[in-house]
């Protein structure tokens, strides 16, 4: 049993660019308080102002196109992923992979601002979550829920705005990325 | 409470109300060249500009493209503030839904809450703060 155990945790580890060895989550594992997740932003919803901002459009939940946000809307759980580079690696196509960024949030600071998430299965990419109250069934409800979604998605924004949570901003990379 | 975004031809600022009298105001395209109109919108305009170029999946998360008339709704709304010499906003955005929104931070130390103004259609525009509709506007053409 604790053979079968070792290892799967073997077949989970992952290594860092300098070398460590670090273990990842299995996405099957519940999500903790303590873990961090991540949401891909596009380039221009980084504010390049005095005091640099996300834009809460970041976390508007899509209500049309081939795959609307209905389950809430994706984020990927750091802790299954190492990095952001399984999800720059999905992005097929080289302009868009440059054009993305990525922001960190804690599952904790979710749950006080009323934000809950749960687990998704994404082919793709491990670690895929949802946040069901952004989610495109309650954003299209204009008189009502998407009042408590514009609400939320203010306040994800500045949660997601600290500088401690950007983890990459495209326009600040020193290649040719966009500015 | 709902008012009209006028056009420039009437010589209105873009968010006054439809019923207040505005006659002694000049037009606003009297100021075209004029020192005071913020630098700013030249790179608002410039955006809104290349929202045209945009197709659906514009975002690489199947984001939908504003249609032509949202666009040119907004350009609408853009020039008549700049042309009333209202300061720009931080930033316009095409959101994943196809509207488009004009964001102002609510100040330089601090940006939160901010305040947007989103085009949802050729004809509707909202005012918003977080959750909080402050005003719906009818875009007038």
């Amino acid at each position: 049993m604790w053979a079968a155990k070792f290892c799967k945790r073997i077949r989970s580890r992952s290594k860092c660019a300098g070398g460590l060895v670090v273990s990842l989550k299995d996405e099957s594992e519940p999500i903790s308080d303590d873990e961090w997740l991540v949401r891909r932003v596009r380039y221009d919803r980084f504010r390049d102002h005095k005091t640099p901002y996300v834009s809460p459009g970041a976390f508007e939940p899509r209500t049309g196109g081939s795959q609307p946000d209905e389950e809430g809307i994706s984020l990927y759980r750091l802790s299954c992923l190492g990095s952001v580079q399984p999800i720059l690696d999905f992005i097929a196509d080289p302009v868009k992979q440059s054009e993305a960024g990525f922001v960190q949030v804690n599952v904790g600071e979710l749950l006080t601002i009323g934000l809950t998430t749960q687990r998704d299965k994404d082919d793709n990419v491990k670690g895929h979550v949802v946040i069901p109250e952004l989610s495109a069934p309650a954003f299209r409800d204009a008189k009502g829920a998407r009042k408590l979604c514009r609400e939320k998605m203010m306040q994800l924004a500045e949660l997601a705005s600290r500088p401690e949570a950007i983890l990459r901003d495209p326009s600040k990379l020193p290649s040719d990325h966009p500015q | 409470m709902s008012t009209t975004l006028d056009d420039r031809k009437n010589g209105t600022t873009a968010f006054s109300d439809s019923d207040q009298p505005s006659a002694d105001q000049p037009p606003a395209v009297a100021f075209e060249d004029h020192e005071l109109i913020d630098p700013r919108w030249d790179e608002i305009l410039k955006t809104l500009l290349s929202f045209f170029d945009y197709e659906d999946d514009w975002d690489g998360m199947d984001g939908a493209a504003a249609s032509a008339s949202v666009i040119e709704s907004a350009i609408r709304i853009a020039l008549t503030q700049r042309n009333a010499l209202h300061p720009a906003p931080d930033a316009v955005a095409m959101t994943c839904n196809g509207t488009i929104t004009f964001e102002t931070s609510a100040s330089e130390s601090e940006p939160f809450p901010i305040t947007t103004l989103e085009v949802l259609s050729e004809t509707d525009a909202e005012l918003y703060v977080g959750g909080e509709v402050l005003q719906t506007y009818t875009i007038a053409k």
